[in-house]
């Protein structure tokens, strides 16, 4: 396979749209063939986040432990970060954060640097999430949704992403996995406030309804009370189900 | 019996009933073959040429719509209740609204991605889906349905329609999910398939034969009902999440 078609097909994978064998053959250009610099940080994606492990919690705990290790290697050179803003961009920034792995990090202050590479990689977790939700592959949007599990916050924008998928993206279970990920960070206020507002734009998906719901009954919440009656009216809810929210919504009314 | 003979000669005036088949290659650049809303029962088979083949039966053809576009399904009429539009990566088959009993038989490559959508209610007919080795998405409001031998990824969605998925090997990393409402779901892999599994019933059971490793969940769900861990040492991500449906995960 010639590099043009090569880059023919990365081009396909970027977009979510190769096959598996089309997967394999990227896979099997890279293992067996020589290659221009060009294709560099092609190869370290495909080997990173296809094989699923660049930022599995496993994974991200064998990274900062490597990070650590290297920090008290007390080595002396840095390394620049740079950010493209692009499906390519993010080739870029996985391989970046591969030669991490080799390290080359100052001594002087280990704590502190320390403590900007972990805001290094959340950044680069967050620009994960922001390329993955723009695959057409609703299974790529699903792993976008799930870096955001990695991050201890959620910036504005991702929180505003994650939003808009929680709100638009066509499949059911890539806006579940939204709704799922926004919930683990909703004592912050704005992410809280999202999926408040989204109860009843989901009327045409009774299980993300219900399932904001469940969470807001969760969280004993009585600013989403208002959303929640108006979602009762919804009859692509079942009826029992209507009724059972109704009688948890009493409950909860009653404790006020 | 006269008033009978005159309704049926109407009948056969303006529709007839026959099976007929639909041929298309399908170009090197197309990546997504869409199946949207269709009416009857549907078989969606994957085979190893690069061509779409539908076989239709029990079709009742309109032949008042003959050489007319269907202004709200576009595209054009295939001649056998779907319309068809073809826009560079993608080919899009649509179900024409008030088709009879018919049901398709419709092969296509193996290797190119499928999205199975039926967004109505009233779609009640078994969809059987096999032998893909490309990504498959899916999404059903009623109505049973029956995928085996694929190998994913799949995203799956099914309200209230109990479904029977059959995963062949599994050898890619990204993500299955497979939901549904208070539809119960069955899901078999391979014994050895290393998977690790994030599951969820907020008021249903799991069911499983595999013997799970259990981790400890760093996430909220809204009921605290979510169930992690890993078979075989952990591998594909593996998500299934319902309202009221049970999920079965049986090895074979």
């Amino acid at each position: 396979m010639t590099e043009q078609e090569i880059k023919i097909l990365l081009d396909k994978y970027y977009k979510g749209l190769t096959s598996l064998e089309e997967e394999g053959q990227i896979k099997s250009f890279f293992r067996a063939t020589d290659f221009s610099d060009e294709l560099a940080s092609d190869k370290n994606l495909m080997s990173l986040v296809t094989s699923g492990q660049a930022f599995s919690p496993q994974a991200k705990f064998e990274f900062d432990e490597k990070i650590k290790a290297e920090l008290l290697k007390e080595r002396t050179d840095t390394r620049k970060i740079y950010w493209q803003w692009s499906l390519r961009g993010a080739a870029a920034v996985i391989f970046l954060l591969a030669s991490f792995w080799l390290g080359r990090i100052s001594s002087q202050s280990n704590q502190k640097e320390y403590l900007q590479l972990q805001a290094q990689v959340s950044k680069m977790n967050t620009e994960l999430i922001r390329t993955n939700l723009r695959l057409t592959s609703p299974s790529d949007r699903i792993k976008g949704v799930q870096y955001s599990y990695e991050l201890n916050s959620l910036s504005n924008d991702i929180i505003d992403e994650l939003a808009h998928t929680l709100n638009n993206d066509e499949n059911v279970n890539v806006r579940l996995a939204a709704g799922n990920a926004l919930f683990q960070f909703a004592h912050n206020e704005k992410t809280k406030k999202t999926l408040i507002e989204s109860i009843n734009k989901q009327n045409q998906h009774p299980l993300i309804q219900i399932s904001l719901i469940n969470m807001m009954f969760a969280l004993n919440e009585k600013t989403a009370f208002e959303n929640i009656k108006e979602a009762i009216q919804n009859e692509n809810l079942p009826f029992e189900d209507r009724q059972r929210i109704q009688k948890e919504l009493n409950s909860q009314s009653r404790s006020l | 019996m006269k008033k009978f003979l005159i309704l049926a000669v109407c009948f056969l005036t303006s529709t007839f009933c026959f099976s007929q088949e639909f041929t298309k290659t399908v170009s090197s650049k197309v990546q997504l073959i869409i199946i949207r809303d269709g009416h009857g029962a549907f078989q969606i088979e994957g085979h190893n040429k690069q061509e779409i083949i539908i076989k239709a039966t029990g079709i009742q053809h309109n032949s008042k719509g003959k050489g007319l576009t269907p202004l709200y399904s576009g595209g054009s009429d295939t001649g056998i209740g779907l319309t068809m539009n073809e826009t560079g990566e993608v080919i899009e088959f649509t179900g024409l609204p008030r088709q009879g009993n018919q049901s398709y038989h419709i092969l296509v490559p193996e290797n190119i991605n499928i999205k199975a959508e039926w967004r109505n209610h009233d779609s009640q007919k078994l969809l059987r889906i096999s032998n893909l080795k490309s990504s498959l998405e899916v999404h059903r409001i009623n109505g049973k349905m029956d995928i085996s031998n694929i190998t994913g990824p799949l995203v799956l969605y099914s309200m209230h329609g109990e479904t029977k998925i059959r995963f062949s090997e599994i050898n890619h990393n990204r993500p299955i999910s497979i939901s549904s409402y208070n539809a119960d779901i069955e899901i078999e892999l391979e014994a050895a398939t290393k998977a690790s599994l994030e599951m969820s019933s907020g008021r249903g059971e799991i069911y499983t034969d595999f013997e799970i490793k259990r981790t400890p969940s760093n996430k909220k769900t809204e009921e605290e009902r979510i169930i992690t861990g890993t078979i075989n040492g952990g591998g594909v991500k593996i998500i299934l999440q319902s309202y009221a449906g049970n999920f079965y995960l049986k090895k074979y």
